[in-house]
């Protein structure tokens, strides 16, 4: 069967987040020997939510999903599940299944038995089971594989098998650990729209292990931004790219500038930071930062503007060094004394002539820019 | 253009040195083993000179009481010794993947003593061992003897499937639904037979041929191949040929069925990506 | 924190006691089969013979008397060489073997691997039997040179010396040699040797300055493999070596059989057995992690 030809469904209703908690885990910590996996976190995920672990490789996002499942035991905290305590409840009691990172498929079972074997679990029969099994081979596009082994499947296959395997006894939750992780590209961003599309199918809770920042925001209803154990920020996709809450989901989500600045004045809403040899306005925020403080100044490239022809509440004079382009946006890269600054303009309004060296204006809004205590930078992550 | 062409053909062809280095090899290897074969079919008492072809060492075998006798002797020891290496090595093997305890690195070397150390001192200690104890020599001693090397056959086969399966299916099990029980039974074993039946078939082929901790351990007793030693003693007969022959034979089936079962089936090298 | 590590802990213990229970009949079996007999081996080698009895004594003298008559120590030098020599003509005839079969073959690969390890694990008796067949006075070699006219009478040369003794555990060793080197062979990535030829080595130098050095720890345990096996056989030098050919494993073997000084024996067998250490713990440094009896 053709790759991509996928799961498509017409009449998708609208999602079903409701407000009602389905899983909760109260300061929830996991040990392993010596070394702190996950580190006394809450987490409140709604019933019919898309719920994404965000985070870079052992922060503790996979960890916290095997708590849930049941597949760990928490060193400490509690974890609900259904208003109900499941902390010491095993695995297999536990009404939530698994899309595993490498899907798991039984080898020595075909795809039909893999996908009974949950229903035979709980002592269904065959024939019972043979319509259920039939609907969901269906709502994966899978229906002519019933009687294949996993080694006679393609990656995105196995994946589909292992989705409809976990969701045939209609778990409260279903949890993927990185389900997309071993596609290739193409089918992985196919595969996310079907992953979508189910989720708001069937209502059932999604929560979804990743450590692609793009996957997680273009799927999730929240997302949870773990960091070495800790969540450094809970949030909706917009709120967790615009609003980051500290330098490191900043860094970690999406491209981001930053430079150090000193806080000189303190106004009643906003904050004048030095910048070099410029003073720009800042917003005040949650962190209780006060004049004469070292601060990390936040802003994404795309909203720094260059030549800007509107007069913008920061503005400071940089001198250009580079421009690169990148298909349907240049970037163009700036150094001011404190420095690099990095904006992104898109392709056909880079109108502007520009050479290098040359002394520019470059600003931004007030509101796009956050501010930092700068303890927080060495949390940034280098992604390039 | 012709030039280049036939420039590229020369030097494609290299003499196989090595490839017929290889083949000699193989026939040093197998020629003694057919030399054997052909013996067996002599119809000469005298080994050497080949005039006719028989059966009839293969029919004295079969009147050959204490021959037979003893072949029953080697298949009880071989098949009782594995059926306890399969237990001790199996659930050995499941404690040496999945515990963690100081020292596991010795006890690992420990356990791979009985295969690597030379025959003769495992036949020594446990000699001094059953004496000791005043156990007399037996099939029992035997038998003891025999488990002390296809335990860690058996053991370090189950060990390397383990290890290459991981604990993603149990996982997947225990999410599904299965409890522990369910999860050994109808997950872990299944995936593990074929590591099992193949560790015991090698360790059944290595048992059935041993000879070097046998002997130290043999008192009245003998085993199939402690009688064939002993008639060698007197001489190379075709009887010898023979009986040679049908162990080649059946260690041969038993290789066979011992490969198609460990490593190479299509399910399993889709577990070991 | 310290809460959350001391639950941990806890949480570990009970684990714990789940998977130690798999590891009963292993512990039990290292015991009983390993090293309980090994140890009384170890104590019964300070015990004393005299006529009939094993007196109940703790003397060294056993030792003394393997330092002090030089036969015995000559016969385990003269062992040490053959053994020597064993494992390095297992080498000579394996490694191109593996190399041949893990790089050059790629159809027929499985069959040829499994052609030279079969052997391994069948007739040990039988593979002794076939060469006394063809090296024997009456043997295949000189029925051959007499039907030949070469020679008037059978030659006795071909059996009965060390060379024959050394030949035959050679023809054992090979399978031992060759596993661990044809894992080490197949593992190196065949990207790293295009390299080395992209980077203009030829294949003479591609072999000597990356494939050999990667092969290393494979040679090492096959040769330490084929060292230990060849030094600790009794009925290969038996059968095959006379009185030129017996070794160190044939007297150890006699003390336990005709000359009945059991103590002297295991004295004998715990010198072999502290040298096979040494040797074990070698292989185990420098050698290959995979044993040979792995999947």
């Amino acid at each position: 069967m053709d790759e991509n030809k996928l799961y498509i469904n017409n009449n998708i209703p609208e999602a079903r987040v409701t407000e009602e908690t389905q899983i909760k885990l109260m300061a929830v910590s996991k040990v392993f020997q010596d070394f702190i996996a996950v580190d006394n976190i809450n987490l409140d995920i709604k019933k019919g939510e898309f719920f994404s672990l965000l985070g870079p490789s052992g922060c503790g996002k996979t960890t916290t999903l095997r708590m849930i499942a049941g597949l760990e035991n928490p060193s400490a905290g509690r974890i609900m599940l259904g208003g109900k305590d499941v902390t010491t409840i095993p695995a297999y009691r536990r009404d939530v299944n698994t899309v595993f990172q490498d899907y798991a498929i039984f080898p020595h079972m075909h795809v039909w038995d893999n996908i009974y074997f949950p229903l035979k679990m709980r002592k269904i029969s065959r024939r019972e089971a043979a319509p259920r099994i039939e609907r969901m081979l269906k709502l994966v596009n899978m229906s002519d594989y019933a009687k294949r082994f996993s080694h006679q499947l393609s990656g995105g296959q196995r994946q589909r098998i292992a989705l409809a395997r976990a969701l045939v006894n209609e778990p409260e939750a279903l949890l993927l650990d990185e389900p997309l992780g071993a596609l290739d590209f193409k089918l992985r961003i196919a595969m996310q729209t079907v992953l979508k599309d189910i989720q708001k199918d069937l209502g059932i809770t999604f929560i979804y292990v990743t450590h692609d920042q793009t996957e997680a925001i273009t799927m999730s209803d929240r997302i949870a931004v773990m960091r070495q154990g800790v969540v450094d920020q809970i949030g909706s996709p917009d709120d967790i790219y615009n609003k980051p809450a500290t330098p490191f989901v900043a860094s970690f989500i999406g491209e981001m500038n930053f430079i150090d600045g000193t806080v000189i004045k303190e106004l009643a809403d906003e904050l004048i930071v030095k910048i070099g040899g410029f003073e720009v306005t800042c917003k005040k925020n949650e962190y209780n930062i006060k004049t004469g403080d070292d601060v990390l100044l936040s802003i994404r490239p795309e909203k720094v503007y260059v030549k800007p022809s509107d007069i913008l509440d920061n503005e400071v004079k940089a001198t250009l060094s580079r421009i690169v382009f990148r298909g349907d946006n240049y970037q163009v890269t700036t150094n001011i004394d404190s420095g690099e600054l990095t904006s992104v303009i898109a392709s056909k309004s880079l109108d502007i002539s520009l050479n290098s060296n040359e002394l520019i204006t470059i600003g931004w809004n007030v509101e796009d820019a956050r501010i930092f205590p700068i303890e927080l930078k060495k949390y940034i992550i280098n992604y390039k | 253009m012709l030039n280049v062409l036939l420039l590229k053909e020369k030097k494609k062809f290299k003499f196989p040195y090595l490839g017929i280095y290889s083949m000699l090899i193989y026939l040093f290897l197998y020629i003694p083993l057919i030399v054997v074969v052909l013996f067996s079919f002599s119809g000469t008492k005298s080994t050497v000179s080949f005039s006719s072809v028989t059966i009839k060492w293969y029919q004295e075998l079969l009147k050959n009481s204490s021959l037979l006798s003893s072949l029953l002797h080697s298949l009880q020891v071989s098949l009782t010794a594995v059926f306890i290496a399969v237990i001790i090595g199996t659930s050995g093997a499941f404690f040496i993947v999945r515990a963690n305890f100081p020292g596991k690195r010795l006890f690992i070397t420990l356990a791979q003593l009985p295969i690597i150390l030379p025959g003769i001192i495992i036949g020594i200690a446990m000699l001094i061992f059953f004496i000791n104890l005043n156990i007399p020599l037996s099939m029992f001693t035997i038998t003891m003897g025999h488990v002390s090397f296809t335990t860690p056959v058996i053991m370090f086969q189950v060990t390397s499937r383990l290890l290459r399966l991981g604990r993603t299916y149990e996982d997947a099990a225990k999410d599904l639904g299965a409890n522990p029980i369910k999860t050994l039974f109808l997950v872990t074993i299944p995936m593990i037979k074929t590591a099992i039946i193949g560790g015991a078939l090698l360790a059944f082929a290595m048992s059935f041929d041993e000879i070097i901790i046998t002997y130290f351990l043999t008192g009245s007793w003998t085993t199939l191949p402690v009688f064939i030693y002993g008639m060698m003693r007197f001489g190379l007969s075709p009887q010898v040929y023979a009986i040679s022959t049908v162990i080649l034979f059946f260690s041969l089936i038993i290789i066979f069925f011992m490969a198609r079962f460990t490593g190479t089936r299509a399910e399993e090298l889709e577990v070991k990506k | 924190m310290a809460l959350t590590k001391n639950l941990a802990k806890q949480k570990l213990k009970e684990k714990k006691q789940k998977s130690f229970i798999a590891g009963i009949p292993i512990t039990v079996w290292l015991f009983i089969i390993v090293l309980v007999p090994v140890f009384l081996m170890f104590v019964m080698s300070f015990r004393q013979k005299s006529g009939y009895e094993i007196l109940n004594v703790f003397t060294i003298s056993n030792y003394l008397e393997f330092f002090r008559n030089d036969t015995f120590w000559r016969l385990l030098l003269k062992s040490f060489r053959m053994a020597f020599m064993v494992s390095i003509s297992a080498i000579i005839t394996g490694y191109p073997l593996a190399y041949f079969v893990s790089r050059r073959l790629r159809r027929f690969r499985n069959l040829f691997y499994m052609l030279i390890i079969t052997p391994l694990w069948v007739s040990y008796l039988v593979r002794i039997i076939a060469w006394r067949t063809i090296l024997g006075n009456r043997g295949l070699i000189n029925t051959a040179l007499l039907n030949l006219g070469i020679i008037k009478e059978p030659l006795s040369i071909f059996l009965y010396n060390q060379a024959s003794v050394v030949l035959t555990l050679t023809y054992i060793a090979i399978p031992f040699v060759f596993i661990p080197l044809y894992t080490a062979l197949e593992k190196i990535p065949n990207n790293l040797i295009d390299a080395a030829r992209d980077l203009g080595a030829s294949e003479a130098r591609t072999f000597i300055n990356v494939i050999f050095p990667l092969s290393l720890p494979g040679l090492v345990t096959g040769f330490m493999l084929s060292f230990i096996i060849a030094l600790g056989d009794y009925i290969i030098p038996a059968q095959l070596g006379g009185n030129a050919g017996i070794m160190y494993g044939n007297v150890v073997w006699a003390q336990f059989g005709g000359a009945f000084n059991w103590p002297f024996g295991a004295a004998l067998g715990f010198i072999l057995f502290f040298i096979a250490a040494v040797v074990l713990v070698i292989a185990q440094i420098f050698g290959s992690k995979e044993g040979i009896f792995a999947e």
